[in-house]
């Protein structure tokens, strides 16, 4: 016996994800259509792309996003590792204060955080630019990754690095030989997400840059500003190829290794709950 | 095995341990406490060198907890640790010269049989070919050789936890500690298993400090057993000491003493033995643990292979009871029945005592040697159950 389909269910489902999607498609559409007026389908071509990324000030934007990348996510593993180690061994108390930090800084409109950092940095006399993005963005990078490698952490044995103690290996020998080897695909997995938050992030790359640095993400915004032209919506596909590439990667890191971090794969980025 | 035999030389040479006079491991007034709970409470015991030592007891009763204080895994909260004379309490578990066969055997997943019997090694840094020789050696002690490029997660259980045993004495330590380390297996492995860790240690020569809760594994493989209760050393011997002489009744119930008799001293030590009354069985004469004083309510310990179905005569004591359950074990019968006091007593026969039935009431009895007399312990048998 089969149950009866739940028809308007089925539909009402589609009709969410054509709305969700139809955006996406269409800017995908226009960056390969051949009319420059964005009204019809005149022919595919590749033209848009290569004016778009002739332009130096979108190469030196393009650039500017990666190094923030980069730095933003050096720096966040680095964090999460030793936040990870820590709350292995703190109190039950400690612990709880702890994540309640880490998750403050995913939960926390980033509006509010970007403006605080904004204000900060002027009374230190911090400079906006590659720097200020970059620690900007590590306020909720480092969150991400240390949810990832504490659940990892919390998934090995203990015996296993007693084990490297008691064969003759000191604290630092057992994290190089043992730990850090264990958490690796934890450690690649929680890269790969932050760097394609740090890729598509606008409001705190928008606040802390200054005059100096410019994401492409920000770049984009302004271009959208005057006018929506062919080029905006090249940019944004290859923008979104990146992010897509990126967690596709650590997706299938996460099916082929144990990592712990399933569910941040699901969670989706903080802007899109906003 | 020439290569076995330069093992122990080289082991000789290295630590000086071999040969010393004095106890392999020798522990001081050790003691341990979480909080308010004391795992181990105040114990003192020496090891031989090359002694296998079995530490036994229920769940909970400390010997995990004394086997990774030795270790350096867990800090005592009080006492002294000393190996070969030398002691070892403050120093940290990467300085100790003892090594440790973990439960789950804990092989590192990202490494290969190779690696993981070499890593010690290298942690000594001990030169490239040297480390191949070596490896290969105790790959081929415990039977492994031709694995060495295998992860792991490759192996059976058995192969698993005879890597992790290479592992350990790859490093020619002076005492290994082994915790559990056939717990995960099946029987018949177990079984096997225990051969060849008996062969192994004899042949490297190395002190075995052995935890298990199974007293049968470590009475047979063990020099000494020690059983622990509470935190405390319950009774410490030869595994025939403790099986046929049990000091207390929490050991006599551990080690499989099925048969105890309700009794009370009616006359002190003579050198003979004491006198004892025992409910519907009559006062007889039996051996038992010293210190008993007279009116003290004990227990007659009776073998079940003591036990024959035939009248009591002289030299023999013995009941009439109603066999409720029987059963054929191959060449013997398991019998068990009920006497009038209405404790229950189980024991093993020959099979041509076929005359028997159940339901059916029958003289037993048994020689008067085989009857060991110790103090009783409400508490202890509780715990034991």
């Amino acid at each position: 016996m089969r149950l009866r389909r739940p028809r308007a269910a089925s539909v009402f489902t589609g009709l969410v994800l054509v709305c969700l999607y139809a955006p996406i498609i269409t800017v995908i559409v226009f960056s390969v259509d051949k009319d420059p007026n964005l009204i019809s389908w005149k022919g595919f071509t590749t033209h848009w792309y290569a004016q778009a990324f002739s332009d130096p000030q979108v190469r030196r934007d393009l650039l500017t996003s990666l190094e923030v990348a980069a730095l933003s996510t050096v720096i966040s593993l680095a964090i999460a590792i030793c936040a990870g180690l820590w709350s292995r061994q703190a109190g039950a108390r400690a612990r709880r204060f702890f994540d309640g930090l880490t998750y403050s800084r995913i939960v926390l409109p980033e509006v509010v955080f970007a403006l605080g950092l904004l204000v900060l940095f002027n009374k230190l006399h911090i400079a906006y630019g590659v720097g200020a993005i970059v620690l900007g963005h590590v306020v909720f990078n480092s969150a991400y990754a240390t949810i990832i490698i504490q659940a990892r952490l919390a998934s090995l044995s203990p015996s296993l690095e007693e084990a490297a103690a008691d064969l003759g290996a000191n604290r630092w020998r057992v994290f190089k030989r043992v730990t850090f080897p264990l958490l690796l695909p934890a450690v690649l997995v929680a890269a790969l997400l932050t760097i394609s938050f740090s890729f598509d992030d606008v409001i705190v790359s928008q606040f802390l840059g200054g005059d100096n640095a410019e994401p492409v993400s920000v770049l984009l915004l302004g271009m959208i500003h005057l006018h929506v032209t062919p080029e905006v919506n090249a940019i944004g596909t290859a923008l979104m190829l990146i992010t897509l590439v990126t967690f596709a990667t650590a997706g299938v890191i996460t099916l082929l290794r144990p990592t712990g971090a399933g569910q941040m794969l699901g969670m989706g980025r903080r802007a899109a709950s906003e | 095995m020439s290569d076995l035999s330069t093992v122990r030389k080289q082991r000789a040479r290295g630590h000086g341990g071999t040969g010393a006079p004095g106890p392999a491991v020798r522990l001081v007034s050790l003691r341990r406490a979480y909080g308010d709970v004391i795992a181990v409470d105040g114990i003192d015991v020496e090891i031989a060198d090359g002694e296998f030592f079995s530490l036994i007891g229920p769940s909970g009763c400390g010997k995990t907890t004394t086997l990774r204080m030795i270790a350096g895994l867990v800090e005592p909260s009080d006492g002294r640790i000393e190996v070969h004379g030398r002691d070892v309490t403050a120093l940290r578990p990467h300085r100790r010269p003892v090594n440790t066969v973990f439960q789950q055997y804990a092989l590192f997943p990202h490494l290969n049989v190779f690696e993981n019997v070499a890593f010690g090694l290298r942690e000594r840094r001990v030169l490239a070919a040297e480390i191949t020789s070596r490896v290969g050696e105790m790959l081929e002690l415990v039977g492994l050789t031709g694995r060495e490029r295998y992860r792991p997660s490759q192996l059976s259980g058995g192969q698993q936890q005879r890597v992790a045993l290479a592992r350990s004495l790859v490093l020619r330590p002076e005492v290994l500690l082994l915790d559990e380390p056939l717990g995960a297996l099946d029987l018949k492995l177990r079984k096997e298993l225990q051969l060849q860790l008996k062969r192994i240690q004899h042949e490297v020569g190395i002190t075995f400090i052995y935890v298990t809760h199974d007293q049968e594994e470590a009475f047979f493989m063990s020099d000494r057993v020690t059983i622990m209760r509470d935190g405390r050393l319950e009774q410490l011997g030869t595994p025939r000491d403790v099986y046929q002489r049990p000091a207390t009744e929490f050991v006599a119930e551990f080690v499989g003493a099925s048969n105890r008799l309700e009794a009370s001293v009616v006359s002190a030590d003579d050198g003979s033995g004491y006198e004892v009354a025992c409910e519907g069985v009559g006062t007889f004469r039996a051996v038992g643990v010293p210190g008993l004083t007279l009116g003290q309510s004990v227990c007659a310990i009776v073998r079940p292979e003591a036990i024959s179905p035939e009248p009591t005569g002289p030299g023999r004591a013995g009941l009439t009871a109603t066999v409720t359950d029987l059963a054929y074990l191959g060449h013997q019968i398991s019998c068990v029945v009920q006497t009038p006091a209405g404790a229950q007593m189980t024991m093993s026969m020959h099979q041509h005592h076929t005359g028997i039935a159940v339901g059916s009431s029958y003289e037993f009895s048994w020689p008067l040697e085989s009857v060991w007399v110790l103090p009783r312990d409400d508490a202890g048998a509780r715990a034991a159950v």
